[in-house]
């Protein structure tokens, strides 16, 4: 990885109280997050060849479906391999959650 | 029949079918329906049949119109290789028809009330307004969903029957133990009276017991004439998304958290695990219900901080159908279950620990249960029971029963430490 590392903050860059999976589920959804922030953060990460930081801390907590569809919908566009070399998950508050996120992009088949 | 010989017969798919008939116009080349409430657009049908002089035969052709909701421009197109039968063999049309039969169904049912109604007020005219019939039923003394599942269930139950018929009068003097999941399974009962009969009932002899039921924000919910209770240990919400009209608002879920960190810590702090798990069960009863089932007052929420024992209880409470009659098992999950080789208790346990898949069979669904499980199992939260329909399982010591009774929804209660 060649350049400056970009960063995302969930709770400052997009909510503390992260919602459901779906847009039309509710307000702060998966969904929103991984079409608003995720995706093109990780995109300008991809194609500088360097590393996108997520950082989990500083909010409520996340619904499990939330995770999913940011992440797991993350690797269905990418391709678990490419996420797994460009992203790295921050989470001191929760540690669990990286090895969470980790089962989620790792479930997607490669395309 | 009009002039040129045509037969009009309409097809539908708006709910307002008598304003949308009205905007037909009877000598058009083509028939379209645009209701002029909804604007409804969705495609239409006009099945038009030709009689010949003798009346011996006919043509039939179909026409399909889209309506444009902005301009006054229709754009339709003339599908005679359709037919009739083609059409209406579509999953659109019939939903359209299984809902205009239901709405019928409805309709008719009401007005069946209605005489029903009258006919009662007329006949019972010169008697005393108001008299109504009284039935006192004395609930377990163990009042606890998680303690004495049986014998709660089959409580609720008659409660539920007897309510339709009656006011019922629920004795609580014999109470010894209570616990805060038994008062939100109460107060859903009490919000779902109906209108035939009410609910009222008594205090438990127990001071303490009093206490737990006074504290609990069950008097937030129904009227009484006691007053000056101490400072509330628990609070009970319920589903707010009809009047926000969102399916799903975490803010409630953040509320009930923050109300049993501020008891104990004294500010409105976090727990991300009750947070992760009060999110699922509402995303589920989302997820699992149908359309007409998201109009309703579908769950309850509620937590009790246990000053004693310096854990805040959680409860959550879905009036759905129970997650063994939502979730579609797979063919190998379904015969075992017929065969009786599968009880509800070991689909459960199996559930939990992730050895089941979503009955969406969609990539990456089917998190929500197992990632309860996990938050139990890591001691994020602790003794997480799920009672639903004939299964009632607790994570933390992998305890998983058949219920003699069924329990229509769902249960899914949990401690935290504080």
């Amino acid at each position: 990885m060649t350049s400056q590392n970009i960063e995302l903050r969930v709770a400052r860059d997009f909510t503390v109280n992260p919602g459901p999976r779906k847009k039309e589920d509710g307000q702060f959804s998966g969904e929103e997050f991984l079409t608003l922030e995720l995706e093109p953060k990780f995109r300008e990460a991809y194609n500088a060849k360097s590393i996108l930081t997520v950082n989990l801390d500083g909010v409520s907590g996340y619904p499990t479906s939330f995770l999913e569809e940011a992440f797991g919908g993350l690797a269905r566009s990418f391709g678990s391999r490419v996420v797994n070399r460009h992203l790295e998950i921050i989470s001191e508050d929760e540690p669990y959650l990286k090895e969470e996120i980790q089962q989620y992009i790792d479930q997607v088949q490669n395309p | 029949m009009d002039q040129d010989g045509f037969m009009h017969s309409e097809y539908s798919a708006s709910p307002h079918n008598a304003v949308c008939l009205t905007a037909v116009p009877s000598r058009a080349p083509w028939g379209f329906f645009v209701c002029e409430r909804c604007s409804f657009a969705n495609p239409i049908a006009t099945e038009r049949t030709r009689f010949n002089s003798d009346q011996s035969e006919k043509r039939t052709s179909i026409l399909v119109g889209l309506y444009c909701n902005r301009s006054s421009v229709y754009s339709f197109q003339k599908l005679e290789s359709l037919s009739m039968k083609r059409l209406i063999v579509l999953a659109k049309w019939k939903q359209h028809l299984r809902r205009r039969s239901l709405s019928q169904t409805r309709t008719r049912l009401r007005f069946s009330d209605y005489l029903h109604t009258k006919h009662k007020r007329k006949m019972s005219e010169g008697k005393p307004i108001g008299f109504k019939k009284t039935i006192s039923i004395t609930v377990p003394s163990t009042f606890s969903l998680i303690k004495n599942p049986d014998e709660m269930i089959s409580f609720l139950d008659e409660v539920r029957t007897k309510r339709n018929r009656a006011h019922v009068f629920v004795n609580m003097r014999q109470v010894d133990v209570l616990t805060p999941d038994a008062i939100a399974a109460l107060i859903s009962l009490v919000s779902h009276t109906g209108d035939r009969g009410g609910i009222s009932g008594n205090f438990p002899e127990d001071n303490d017991i009093a206490k737990i039921l006074k504290r609990s924000g069950f008097y937030d919910h129904v009227r009484t004439n006691a007053s000056n209770f101490d400072q509330a240990s628990g609070t009970i919400l319920r589903t707010r998304s009809e009047r926000q009209n969102v399916k799903f608002n975490q803010f409630i879920v953040q509320e009930l958290i923050s109300f049993s960190t501020k008891h104990f810590r004294g500010d409105a702090g976090t727990h991300p695990a009750s947070y992760s798990v009060l999110a699922e069960a509402m995303l589920n009863t989302v997820y699992h219900a149908t359309e007409e089932d998201h109009l309703k007052e579908k769950w309850w929420a509620s937590v009790y901080c246990d000053d004693p024992r310096r854990r805040a209880c959680f409860t959550f409470i879905d009036q759905g159908v129970g997650i063994f009659k939502s979730h579609k098992l797979t063919a190998r999950l379904n015969i075992q279950t017929n065969l009786k080789l599968l009880s509800q208790a070991e689909l459960l346990r199996r559930l939990m620990a992730g050895d089941i898949p979503s009955s969406s069979k969609i990539q990456g669904r089917g998190n929500g249960i197992p990632g309860m499980y996990r938050h139990c199992k890591a001691n994020r939260i602790r003794e997480l029971t799920i009672i639903s329909n004939k299964a009632m399982g607790n994570a933390e010591h992998e305890k998983f029963t058949e219920l003699k009774y069924p329990f229509d929804g769902t249960i899914i209660y949990w401690e935290v430490e504080l």
